[in-house]
């Protein structure tokens, strides 16, 4: 019996040994990223990124704060290269997370939106639109301006997210607040007349079957709705628009940072970025891409991230004193 | 140890239970650790039979379907389709048909111009847009002509993808590629029949991203650890209770995962150490029993031995041990009760010897009183008759306490001369009494006087002469006479002769002496006496000799001669 325990023991052990020779992987062929992009986003850049380096990806995938919170952990144990995904104004509030890397290429990257300290590289833009339900409201009638958005004509057709589940939801009152100016905040939120949805996540499903007539989300969501066949139209506000690109940097204890260092430069080189706008519909951040059909050139606001960082706490005072608790 | 030293049953028990312990314990865990590696090894063969079947099924799909591609690639019709210039849909519609009959229903084949599909044996809507620089077609472009595989951008996802097979077939102006798709659902039905449905499969890239997650490998748990594992280059089945069984699928760069459940549950093994901890239970509690039977068995004897010898240390010689058994503790019970008895008689002849001494020793010192009274006695008679002018009395009584001294002597042996002097007294004594009718004469030379003898052993002699020899003679004489001489084996003898004139001993009476009989002497005490002390002392050629002359009887004393030397009288006390 015990003789044959030996054998098959000593069995185990050569095909274990045969298989770590095969398939083990070096340290050096090795990445581990936090992303919270969608897995239909992560999934084909990161399996593009193993095809064309062999550099095995330790992928872990979550909403952004989450990862944020995550990433914090690894980065003290350094089992972590790269975040990759979350607004850039998420990086900023995390500085000391992350280590400076100059992108490869970095000439060839729209200007306004790099880290000047180059401690994160942002990967696309992603700017606000206006939606309206096409069946609904007629071309002559849909709000062209964020000024038009706060006509009496709106008040409760408007689909928002609540606040303190949605960060679009803040940028978009930010943008709002900075337009027309603070005040204007009360009526908006009044106007909402307490509909609030739980996530941005409903709001174009809820504009194009009618429950409400406009909304304002993401340019990249709004096109692949349109798309996806939904009854919706988009514009592009008449003052401009507040474009948030989301981010990657390398993490501070980065295990594999040479690797971390080719992602970054990979996600922000030219097949990656086209293969964003083409797949994805997302605003490259390259100024060397041709932006896809629908797309218009984008007038952007000065959008001040200060203020908007600065107003956080009383915008949230007001949402509270107005939505209260109600939609909770 | 102390909590063992001082309890028998405990030390019972513990080697009891030691060696009943380690026969369950090792004879449970080496049955339970044969039968699994047993099992295993069975369930090895098995398992990798069947994953030779399901890698055979896919090797074969895999090359059916590239032999597809080479008959797409290798027909004018289809090659021309993807070149400029006028195009027969017609034609290029049949032939594709024709060449995927065996593969259309598990595969889709696109032709594709740049990153558009220009024909395609999908039903209703046409295949969708590939990115042409990114992905599989990039990697087809770069392979320039052989078959690449990925996975499909279209429905990708960390559980599985469809899988797409490139390859290029024109290079002249906009690229053209063939592309085969087989979704993930058409994998999962194509290899789900071969294989048990506890199993589970996986066809990953070479970076185990997976195109399908079958049977226990759906929930993804098994591909994301053995990722982990080849990551962090530990075991690959480190934290992987299934058993995997992994291949390269021919040269396609694509690898296999077969994944069967662990032979032997968790939960029989554990059943299993259950059992073995039950045995122990038992056997734990069958040692308690033996072991307190045994010590009972063992110390029940050993308190009854105790108990006895403690009785009989305080002095029960009576003490018995009645044990009722046969073994070795019943052998000692009877030896005991033996040496109980042996030493009990043994206390009492002792106590009897002692008596017998003590009263011997109360006799003799009685014995001693009377002398030594008589003696000064006949001292007192000697002095009062010389006072009273009484010279018979005074020698009579000077005679008799001579002889009375030499009687009461301590010494056993005295000079030949000493003896003499006794006979003479003692024929003192005897003249009155018998009107001084006799005469002693003693004829020794000097020089023998000085040997010794035992004492006492001429007065007997001359007694005898005087009562029976010369009995009614008035003119009676005795001599004594003493010569050395050579014996026959070279040793000195003294020999003395007592010569009366009297009727002369009866010829009976030699023979009596002669015939060495004390019974027969009987009334001949003092000679009998003297015979029976030379010989004590000396040996049997020793001794009292009788003759009878023509007038009279000639006694001889035959003894060693022994001159006074402090060597001689060793004998003396």
């Amino acid at each position: 019996m015990l003789l044959l325990c030996a054998c098959e023991k000593s069995g185990d052990k050569s095909v274990a040994a045969k298989i770590a020779e095969e398939y083990n992987v070096s340290h050096e062929k090795q990445l581990i990223v936090y992303t919270s992009h969608k897995e239909e986003v992560y999934l084909p850049i990161i399996l593009e990124f193993e095809n064309r380096t062999g550099i095995w990806v330790e992928i872990h995938a979550g909403g952004t704060t989450e990862m944020f919170k995550e990433v914090r952990e690894a980065s003290e144990e350094g089992r972590c290269d790269i975040m990759f995904g979350g607004g850039i104004e998420s990086f900023a509030a995390a500085r000391d997370l992350f280590m400076p890397y100059e992108v490869n290429g970095r000439e060839n990257l729209d200007p306004s939106y790099l880290s000047s300290d180059n401690l994160w590289t942002p990967f696309t833009e992603l700017p606000l639109v206006f939606i309206y339900n096409s069946k609904l409201v007629p071309e002559e009638e849909a709000p062209k301006s964020w000024q038009d958005l706060l006509s009496d004509k709106w008040k409760g057709q408007i689909a928002f997210a609540d606040l303190h589940n949605s960060g679009t939801s803040y940028t978009i009152l930010s943008t709002l607040s900075q337009i027309a100016g603070e005040d204007r905040l009360k009526d908006f939120m009044e106007g909402l007349k307490g509909n609030v949805l739980s996530s941005s996540g409903e709001i174009v499903a809820d504009v194009s079957n009618g429950t409400f007539l406009v909304g304002v989300t993401l340019e990249e969501t709004a096109k692949k709705s349109v798309l996806a066949g939904y009854d919706i139209v988009v514009v592009y506000p008449e003052e401009g628009t507040t474009s948030v690109p989301d981010g990657c940097a390398m993490v501070k204890n980065a295990p594999h940072s040479y690797n971390a260092g080719k992602f970054i430069d990979f996600v922000t080189g030219y097949d990656t970025q086209k293969y964003a706008m083409d797949r994805f519909l997302r605003r490259p951040v390259r100024t060397d891409i041709a932006l896809s059909e629908g797309f218009e050139a984008l007038t952007q606001i000065d959008f001040d991230i200060e203020k908007s960082a600065k107003e956080e706490e009383s915008v949230f005072a007001l949402w509270d004193s107005i939505i209260g608790k109600e939609g909770e | 140890m102390s909590f063992l030293k001082h309890s028998f049953k405990r030390r019972i028990f513990f080697i009891i239970l030691s060696v009943t312990l380690a026969l369950v314990v090792c004879g449970g865990i080496l049955t339970i650790q044969g039968f699994q590696a047993r099992i295993k090894a069975d369930h090895q063969k098995e398992d990798l039979n069947r994953e030779e079947v399901i890698g055979k099924r896919i090797e074969d799909l895999l090359s059916l379907s590239d032999s597809v591609l080479d008959k797409i690639c290798e027909s004018d019709v289809l090659t021309n389709a993807l070149l400029p210039g006028p195009k027969n849909a017609l034609d290029i519609y049949s032939t594709l048909y024709e060449v995927t009959a065996d593969i259309r229903d598990f595969a889709v084949v696109d032709l594709y111009l740049g990153g558009t599909s220009k024909f395609s044996t999908r039903r209703g809507v046409a295949s969708g847009c590939i990115p042409a620089e990114y992905g599989v077609l990039l990697k087809a472009d770069k392979a320039e002509g052989k078959t690449v595989y990925d996975m499909d951008p279209a429905d990708m996802t960390r559980s599985g993808a469809t899988l797409v097979m490139a390859r290029k077939v024109t290079d002249t102006g906009a690229k053209g590629y063939v592309v085969l798709r087989i979704g993930r659902d058409e994998l999962k039905k194509i290899l789900s029949t071969s294989f048990n449905a506890r199993d589970g499969y996986m066809l990953t890239n070479e970076f185990l991203r997976p195109f399908c997650l079958i049977g226990s490998a759906e929930d993804g748990e098994n591909i994301d650890k053995l990722r982990n594992n080849f990551l962090e280059n530990v075991t690959y089945n480190n934290d992987i209770e299934e058993n995997l069984y992994i291949s390269k699928v021919g040269d396609t760069g694509l690898i296999s995962v077969y994944i069967t459940p662990p032979a032997f549950e968790k939960t029989a093994v554990r059943a299993g150490y259950q059992i073995v901890l039950m045995q122990v239970v038992i056997s734990i509690l069958l040692c308690l029993l033996v072991a307190s039977r045994m010590s009972i068995s063992f110390s029940k004897p050993i308190n009854t031995l105790t108990v006895a010898m403690k009785q009989f240390r305080k002095g029960d010689f009576d003490t018995k041990i009645d044990l009722n058994r046969e073994d070795e503790f019943g052998q000692l019970a009877s030896g005991f009760n033996k040496m109980t008895a042996r030493l009990k008689d043994t206390m009492r002849e002792r106590v009897e010897a002692e008596r017998k001494v003590n009263e011997a020793r109360i006799e003799l010192m009685q014995a001693q009183l009377n002398p030594h009274f008589l003696y000064n006695t006949l001292d007192t008679i000697k002095w009062v008759a010389k006072a009273n002018q009484v010279p018979e009395v005074a020698t009579l009584s000077s005679s008799l306490a001579t002889i009375l001294r030499a009687g009461i002597s301590q010494n056993q042996f005295c000079m030949l001369e000493k003896e003499l002097e006794l006979v003479s007294d003692y024929c003192d004594i005897q003249k009155i009494r018998f009107d001084d009718n006799f005469d002693l004469e003693i004829d020794v030379e000097d020089s023998l006087k000085k040997a010794l003898v035992p004492k006492l052993i001429l007065q007997p002699i001359v007694e005898n002469s005087i009562i029976h020899g010369l009995e009614g003679r008035s003119d009676g004489h005795i001599k004594i006479s003493a010569l050395k001489k050579k014996g026959q084996d070279g040793t000195e003898i003294l020999e003395i002769t007592v010569t009366d004139n009297g009727k002369g001993i009866d010829d009976e009476m030699i023979a009596l002496i002669e015939a060495d009989d004390p019974a027969a002497l009987e009334g001949h005490l003092g000679i009998k006496n003297v015979n029976t002390i030379i010989r004590l002392y000396y040996g049997k050629e020793y001794g009292v000799h009788a003759e009878r002359m023509e007038a009279g009887t000639k006694m001889t004393v035959t003894v060693p001669y022994t001159p006074d030397t402090p060597e001689g009288r060793r004998g003396e006390i």
